[in-house]
């Protein structure tokens, strides 16, 4: 693609922006970096993945384009935060045991899903990236479970020792171990379409996750409260969970394919 | 039959009318409906439960429905039900005898819809034919192969032989058999399959990528290389591996050695011819 100039966007990338006609635009998120424009009556979008990017934003030559044609006069984009579009499993640098009735509070990080989409009336979807690239895991057992987005990061205890992460989506996680036996924590399911998202001078927020785990394999009792978490009690509510429906729900959180037997056995 | 004193109100009594008005509501009102309750009926069982027992749950409503009007209309043409169903007997009985395959083929697909070793739109091997299921039926399994040819394989057959189901699971193994060089570190080799796991974008973390040790073959060191997809990502996987593997290797200088062979070519024979390269003095 042929532009005389790449134009950066504005570092407040949340909200509604004009695109001007058969001007190029740049942006990096994270570890997206995402181009845009407005060419003869098409949207034109391309991205790229990677952990350092050159300071210009001159656009490689092998990169694919999406293109969407539209009948509008002035194009105007509108950018949101979303969460990932599957579960996450998360797994806590160290793992720690919860003893029983223990119960106890952390922070994990995580990474943030970007919606590009043309304002109209209701606004058209075009497309979702994620400004960091996850690897898959399966959460379940052979038989059933869920593909899930695979997380390895810190789960703090204080939220003030994380520094400012705008791509990364904080989340507090209320731990009670409510079963007869000791809880190892080592991954836990995050079902991020019921989470709501809150943003506070810049940081993205989720609400609180109350996760009671009840022993064995029963599934775990997780209650999302749909407010700002105690920390920012004052943040702005800038996205409802995408499955609502019910505000507590029962599903496995812990589980690992270890729990299986027979796992590790494998036959030639 | 004297068509002189032929009597035309004796054929357009108001019994015989009523009767014609019957059967006319039960071929034009009758199928129709009964059409209708087929198609709500299967699609209903698709949704609650899956294609396969939608098609069988059709065909359930579709025959008995069949049955339950094929009575009344017979009726009104004046067949005696029981005559009808004496003889159906003696048919069925005669048919039996001579149709024996056919049906242990309609009882072998008894078996199949209770047992359900799989299901409309899976992948199956069966007799080394591999395929999706395209529909499970009376009398045998249609079946659609990768190279897009159809097969129908008797239910008979599906019953009597090892039948793998491709898609069952959600997940499936990539198994990757690799050589190396006995000069090689087993350690080294470990380290950099799991990484190349580890980058690939369709490979799942968990359940773990695997490096088994196979043995010591007659030229390289056997490993097994197994790693885990989702069923949609497994060919992706098992591609994207074996080149992400050979190009590792090459760049990592690790040997992939084939099988070396000495040919003697006898004394009956003349000698090979050996070509020599460049200049002998140097």
């Amino acid at each position: 693609m042929v532009a005389d100039k790449i134009e950066k966007f504005p570092d407040q990338i949340w909200g509604n922006h004009d695109l001007e006609r058969g001007k190029l635009y740049g942006v990096t998120l994270g570890d997206l970096r995402v181009w845009l424009g407005e060419f003869d009556k098409e949207i034109r979008v391309a991205y790229q993945h990677s952990t350092s990017f050159p300071d210009d934003y001159q656009v490689p030559e092998e990169i694919e384009w999406s293109r969407w044609s539209h009948m509008h006069e002035d194009v105007k984009l509108n950018f949101k935060p979303v969460y990932p579009n599957r579960s996450v499993l998360v797994r806590p640098e160290s793992k720690f045991w919860l003893l029983k009735s223990a119960k106890t509070r952390i922070f994990i990080d995580l990474p943030l899903w970007i919606r590009i989409s043309l304002k109209e009336k209701s606004d058209v979807r075009l497309i979702d990236l994620p400004t960091k690239i996850l690897s898959n895991t399966w959460f379940g057992d052979f038989f059933e479970g869920e593909l899930c987005y695979w997380l390895s990061t810190h789960a703090r205890r204080d939220a003030a020792e994380a520094e400012s992460a705008p791509f990364m989506i904080r989340c507090p996680i209320v731990l009670v171990n409510k079963s007869e036996e000791d809880l190892l924590v080592e991954k836990i399911c995050m079902r991020v379409n019921r989470m709501t998202m809150f943003i506070d001078n810049g940081q993205l927020w989720s609400d609180e996750v109350l996760i009671q785990y009840k022993g064995g394999r029963e599934g775990s009792q997780i209650r999302q409260n749909a407010t700002p978490p105690e920390e920012v009690p004052r943040a702005k509510l800038i996205r409802s969970a995408e499955n609502a429906t019910k505000k507590s729900f029962a599903a496995k959180t812990f589980a690992t394919l270890k729990d299986i037997p027979g796992f590790g056995i494998i036959m030639d | 039959m004297d068509l002189q004193n032929f009597d035309m109100t004796n054929l357009f009594t108001v019994e015989r009318l009523w009767s014609v008005l019957r059967l006319i509501i039960l071929i034009f009102i009758g199928f129709p409906v009964l059409y209708l309750i087929r198609k709500w009926a299967k699609s209903y069982a698709t949704n609650r439960i899956s294609a396969q027992q939608g098609m069988v749950v059709g065909k359930i409503v579709y025959y008995a429905g069949l049955f339950i009007l094929l009575i009344p209309i017979l009726n009104e043409f004046g067949f005696k039900l029981s005559h009808v169903l004496g003889a159906a007997g003696i048919v069925g009985i005669a048919i039996g005898f001579a149709s024996q395959t056919s049906v242990s083929n309609v009882i072998s697909g008894l078996f199949l819809i209770a047992e359900r070793p799989f299901k409309v739109n899976d992948v199956i091997t069966v007799q080394n034919i591999t395929g999706s299921v395209l529909s499970i039926d009376t009398l045998s399994v249609k079946i659609r192969t990768f190279d897009n040819k159809f097969i129908r394989i008797p239910n008979e057959t599906i019953i009597k032989s090892d039948v793998t189901n491709i898609t069952h699971f959600p997940i499936r193994r990539v198994d990757l058999k690799i050589g190396i060089a006995y000069k090689e570190d087993i350690t080294r080799v470990k380290k950099l399959l799991l990484e190349i796991a580890r980058n690939n974008p369709v490979c799942l973390n968990e359940p773990e990528p695997l490096v088994i040790f196979s043995g010591f073959g007659d030229s390289s060191i056997n490993l097994l290389f197994v790693a885990w997809a989702i069923r949609e990502d497994w060919l992706s996987l098992n591609n994207s591996l074996a080149i992400e593997v050979k190009k590792r290797f090459d760049e990592q200088g690790i040997e992939i050695p084939f099988p070396h062979l000495s040919l003697y070519t006898g004394s009956k024979t003349e000698a090979m011819p050996v070509e020599l390269k460049g200049d002998p003095k140097s």
